[in-house]
């Protein structure tokens, strides 16, 4: 049954990922001649006749029937050779495996953060609700939601890099104290919305006649919170952290160009601006081939999370 | 309509915040009476004013006024997002009602394209096509509304699907009523007002994407005013003029608090119970 479940995850992944790729195909073949131009010219401001256009077009088989090049890069792509990128000079690959880790970096601190500033905010808020600091904390998150994650990264990049120097400006090399800002900066939105889905998590359990029943008992809050609250919602909460972890590899970007920082979504900008479609197709297709493991690893985890649900999938199968 | 109208006088956050809209619409049409300068009128003598009488936003490196452009900004940045929603209401909305009142086939497909949308983050495959296409305001809606489609098709299926087991849908099928007839007169008027929620609580969100688009260089170009366009360019005077960046945003920022609450209290007003039937539709 487990590995029934795997099967058609990894089937529905494939499809996904064949998908996407296509899609991303046929949007960069629209301009081959943008690509065959980049190549001959480099950076140099120069007039290129079509008849070299065609002939570079000819050498790189740009010339070739759509499907006949979407199942040639497919059969690369398979076994892991995503073309060779022009900005960088090197296999499409080795360059995505670079700007990884810093990419994995910044999301996990970012994560981290989010989780530290929006579980206790979300639990506060429940437990209090319609007190004050409930409306308050609403009214925070509601502010961080509205705010432009791009600004906020500019405005702590003015003030506590600029005006206070606490922080390095450029975070162009992975370290701790560059990762901060950045993180932080993500952080920002992304707590905004957890902590509201943390309170409505934790306040429908608090509802629950099971929670009444053992304040009836005289257990205390944190009891009630630690043993009886957290474990129950800890299944929707989980959904909505791995959603969150799977947008930050997109939403990355928008901070990484702020900052600098040398991970996925920046070398995705910056391929966009090179004209680097290679390049920029790989990106793309490893960012939705990590955001769908990630999915899947949650789904998996449900079972072992919540018994109910095994209970079910066995009457079923 | 009437609950429209009924909501604006008995609820009054829904009036509150819809004067607020308007008037944000009001000031984005008036542009050109509002503000002092023109928004592209160049002076070299005047660049990097600081906030003055004269410039209240202070100028930027071409002594444009940038009080002017974040006023004429408005224009593009409320255009373009109402454009967007408007556009993936529209397509969404009618993907998924052909997709949940046809079913067969038809419904395969759609719904296994809007999987795989789904299935991936929607802002990087928007980064991407509008990049790839080039950066013009209508390539970055287009970018958008592909990445954000598919949550209009999927609840508008789920809607419809529920609807049609409903005994008035089968009771309009006995007295003769031809499938477009039910589907315009029955179906449509049940499932609208959830979809009309959705709708204006993702003004906000659709805009902060916009605007993040542009800020990356692939919305509308300069020299345009947009705001997203022009905090991307006063950030390389970040150290020395912060002004430049520092107002576009808080225009960004208000605009999009505003819509946000507009929307909320929308779904106060057109349907109380909304919080507990989005929970069971999705």
């Amino acid at each position: 049954m487990w590995i029934q479940s795997l099967f058609s995850y990894f089937k529905q992944a494939v499809f996904t990922l064949l998908g996407i790729s296509f899609i991303m195909f046929s949007l960069t073949m629209l301009s081959t001649d943008d690509l065959a131009k980049q190549l001959i010219t480099g950076s140099e401001d120069i007039i290129v006749s079509q008849e070299q256009i065609d002939a570079v077009k000819k050498e790189l088989g740009l010339d070739r029937p759509f499907l006949v090049q979407y199942g040639s890069w497919l059969f690369h792509a398979v076994q892991g050779d995503f073309g060779f990128s022009y900005m960088a000079k090197k296999p499409v690959i080795d360059k995505i495996l670079e700007c990884l880790p810093a990419t994995l970096f910044l999301s996990a601190v970012s994560l981290s953060m989010m989780l530290v500033i929006a579980v206790p905010l979300g639990i506060l808020s429940a437990f209090k609700s319609n007190r004050f600091y409930d409306y308050l904390i609403r009214s925070i998150s509601f502010l961080g939601i509205s705010i432009p994650g791009f600004w906020v990264g500019l405005m702590l990049l003015w003030f506590f890099g600029l005006r206070l120097g606490w922080f390095p400006v450029v975070s162009s090399t992975v370290r701790l104290d560059t990762v901060i800002l950045p993180a932080l900066t993500l952080a920002v939105n992304m707590s905004a919305k957890y902590t509201r889905q943390v309170r409505s998590a934790v306040l429908e359990e608090l509802g629950q006649d099971y929670v009444i029943g053992a304040k009836a008992r005289g257990m205390s809050n944190f009891y009630i919170l630690w043993k009886e609250v957290l474990p129950n919602a800890l299944l929707p909460l989980l959904t909505i952290f791995a959603l969150s972890a799977g947008s930050l590899l997109g939403g990355a970007a928008v901070a990484e160009i702020v900052f600098g920082w040398p991970g996925l979504g920046k070398l995705a900008v910056n391929a966009i601006e090179y004209r680097d479609f290679q390049l920029l197709q790989g990106v793309v297709i490893w960012i939705a081939s990590i955001y769908m493991l990630i999915n899947i690893c949650v789904d998996l985890s449900y079972s072992h999370l919540d018994p109910r649900l095994k209970k079910k999938e066995h009457s079923h199968g | 309509m009437d609950s429209l109208i009924s909501g604006i006088k008995h609820n009054w956050h829904f009036a509150f915040f819809s004067i607020l809209a308007l008037l944000l619409l009001f000031t984005a049409l008036s542009a050109p009476w509002i503000a002092p300068y023109h928004p592209e009128t160049a002076e070299m003598k005047n660049a990097f004013l600081p906030p003055s009488d004269g410039h209240w936003f202070g100028t930027d490196k071409l002594g444009r006024d940038c009080f002017s452009r974040v006023i004429y900004g408005a224009r593009n940045s409320l255009s373009s997002v109402l454009i967007l929603v408007c556009l993936v209401f529209s397509v969404g909305t009618s993907l998924g009602i052909i997709s949940g009142y046809y079913g067969g086939k038809i419904d395969t497909v759609i719904m296994r394209l809007a999987d795989i949308m789904i299935s991936f983050p929607g802002i990087i495959l928007a980064i991407a096509m509008a990049g790839i296409m080039g950066g013009s305001m209508l390539n970055a809606i287009l970018a958008l509304l592909s990445a954000t489609w598919p949550k209009y098709a999927r609840l508008s299926r789920s809607l419809v699907l529920k609807i049609k087991q409903k005994e008035f849908i089968e009771a309009a099928h006995i007295n003769g009523g031809t499938q477009f007839h039910i589907l315009i007169r029955h179906v449509l008027p049940n499932i609208l007002p959830l979809l009309v929620i959705t709708a204006a609580s993702d003004i906000g969100g659709l805009m902060l994407e916009l605007a993040g688009l542009s800020f990356l260089g692939f919305g509308i170009q300069p020299p345009a005013p947009e705001w997203g366009a022009m905090i991307n360019e006063g950030r390389q005077q970040l150290q020395t003029a912060p002004w430049l960046m520092i107002y576009p945003g808080l225009a960004i920022f208000t605009t999009v608090v505003i819509f946000n609450l507009w929307g909320d209290s929308l779904r106060d007003v057109l349907d109380p119970h909304s919080v507990h039937q989005e929970r069971i539709s999705s």
